[in-house]
């Protein structure tokens, strides 16, 4: 055993170093002596815990990244507020607020971020796809297929198919027609239609805001939004990788949100 | 989903009690098949998305953790059942590994996996069996209910349909079988890389096997076994007694379709009860 480095912080508290001092030291080294030194060895200790949190909660195409930063501020939110007194596991604290922040993050992001992930959109969305992907492949696609092509996961499409098929139930009592071109005339003719509705009722709402945003964040919008692209096609499209654009798409519907707020604008809902 | 499962289970919807059980192989692709089950009941049931998103994440992780933990080398069984009732969910999560010395809180990956369950349900407890294996009982109460009016009974727990396949299910009441039955097929087919059209097929033989089994069942679990390899499942239901087969003319009409090769749903006897079997291949996809 080799003795404990030891630093000297401004406040003289000692500063432990990584990994030597148990969790519950640490905690009355932050709490009560406001030993910054501590806060940052309990955040590394516990990332661990937000990262895969994080993970668990990731939407099918959300940047993993911004996930685990709500993450992390949730466990420094659990950091600062863990009464290490009552004898709990930091871990059962820790793991509800940091929960309770990536539900907030997901609520409060609402329209922006997840309508264009709803079932209901991806499941036109796997339509569309299978009428594309059918000619190339002279066949139906597969579920991977399909998955791969959307850059989604095997259990996003089949959930995808799953609204399409209750979609399909509840719109139509009689009997769907046989053949495919009865399908995709259907699928056309209503899901389709809607979709390109909804886009329009957002454009308008937005567009006299978005005059104000930069030629690139404008031209993102209008990918992802109006020409409904991937991230990564609008990545390849524009020459910068798929998390600049998301980053570019985020900030662009924040500040947006900020200026149509700002103008006194009704909401887009 | 049937018309028919949402209505007859949303109607008592003050007394209801649905049961499911589900035996895999702990593989990590099973895990879809666990929250396509959860996904079937919950819809079903129209139950709450939030409360639906906290069980799906707490369930899964109990699986994870069988999947990546229970079994030294390779899989064993995973067995999940659930009962959901107007009070809420209860589902059990049972394998038949090395059992929970293997589960330490102080292990990182297994502690945020315990954290996780135990934040998400109302209540969990693990206890190891004494013949090996470990359970993991969770309780997820609906908003407005006491956690402590939850039964502590164990009796729904659903024995082991008497089937053979890679993924058996026993369901209850019979009107949940259409929504499940359909579900798990799909996630199944799509595993065993069926194409879209391969498994719309496929719905039309799932709901004919729901029909018939709504009209030979006599109350209690109906159970059903799939099979996969690539391109091809394998579907086995029942055992029914001898009632008259009302919806077979029905399922053979159905089952009929190009591009594929269906065998017709056969009748095996096993003494005085009967299985009913069909595999279905989707030729579409050229080898």
């Amino acid at each position: 055993m080799t003795m404990n480095p030891v630093m000297k912080t401004g406040s003289g508290v000692e500063s432990p170093t990584r990994g030597q001092l148990d969790t519950a030291e640490l905690f009355e080294r932050w709490q009560d002596h406001g030993d910054q030194r501590a806060r940052e060895i309990l955040v590394d200790r516990f990332m661990p815990v937000a990262r895969k949190l994080a993970w668990r909660y990731r939407g099918a195409r959300e940047p993993i990244e911004d996930l685990v930063q709500v993450a992390s501020v949730g466990l420094l939110n659990a950091i600062d507020r863990f009464d290490a007194s009552r004898g709990t596991n930091f871990t059962s604290f820790a793991v509800p607020t940091i929960v309770g922040e990536i539900k907030r993050y997901f609520r409060d992001l609402g329209w922006s971020v997840h309508v264009p992930r709803s079932r209901q959109e991806l499941a036109l969305k796997v339509e569309d796809a299978q009428r594309k992907l059918m000619p190339t492949i002279g066949r139906a696609p597969t579920v991977q297929e399909l998955a791969q092509y959307l850059e989604l996961d095997i259990e996003d499409v089949l959930d995808a198919m799953e609204a399409a098929a209750a979609h399909h139930s509840t719109s139509l009592d009689a009997p769907r027609e046989d053949g495919e071109d009865a399908a995709a005339t259907l699928a056309d003719t209503l899901g389709s239609e809607d979709d390109r509705f909804e886009l329009i009722d957002l454009g308008v709402t937005i567009g006299a805001a978005a005059r104000q945003l930069s030629e690139r964040e404008r031209q993102v919008l209008g990918l992802r939004f109006i020409e409904d692209r991937t991230q990564s096609e609008i990545a390849e499209e524009i020459g910068v990788s798929q998390m600049q654009v998301s980053r570019i798409l985020r900030q662009a519907i924040a500040r947006l949100g900020e200026l149509v707020v700002g103008d006194g604008a009704p909401p887009a809902r | 989903m049937s018309q028919q499962a949402r209505d007859t289970l949303t109607l008592d919807r003050g007394t209801y009690a649905a049961v499911v059980r589900l035996d895999v192989e702990s593989r990590p692709e099973s895990l879809t098949l666990v929250r396509s089950l959860l996904g079937a009941v919950g819809d079903t049931l129209l139950l709450d998305p939030e409360f639906m998103d906290d069980l799906r994440t707490a369930v899964s992780e109990a699986c994870n953790n069988v999947v990546l933990h229970a079994y030294d080398l390779g899989s064993g069984l995973l067995s999940v059942s659930l009962l959901a009732t107007p009070e809420g969910v209860q589902v059990l999560v049972r394998d038949s590994g090395g059992g929970m010395r293997r589960i330490s809180p102080r292990t990182d990956r297994m502690g945020v996996g315990l954290a996780v369950m135990g934040a998400l349900s109302e209540r969990m407890e693990l206890r190891t069996n004494p013949g090996g294996g470990t359970d993991v009982r969770m309780w997820f109460s609906h908003a407005g209910v006491d956690s402590d009016s939850f039964s502590e009974n164990q009796n729904w727990i659903p024995e082991p349909a008497p089937l053979s396949g890679d993924i058996i299910v026993s369901v209850m009441p019979v009107s949940l079988l259409a929504p499940v039955l359909a579900r798990l097929t799909r996630a199944a087919a799509a595993q065993a890389r069926f194409t879209t059209d391969g498994i719309a097929e496929i719905a039309a033989v799932t709901d004919a096997v729901a029909a018939y089994a709504a009209g030979a069942s006599s109350g209690g679990p109906v159970d059903f076994a799939l099979s996969t390899t690539t391109r091809r499942l394998e579907l086995t239901a029942g055992p029914f007694g001898e009632v008259a087969v009302v919806a077979d003319e029905h399922a053979q009409h159905q089952v009929s379709g190009p591009g594929h090769e269906f065998a017709e749903p056969a009748f095996e006897s096993h003494g005085d009860r009967k299985l009913l079997r069909t595999v279905i291949v989707d030729e579409r996809v050229s080898a």
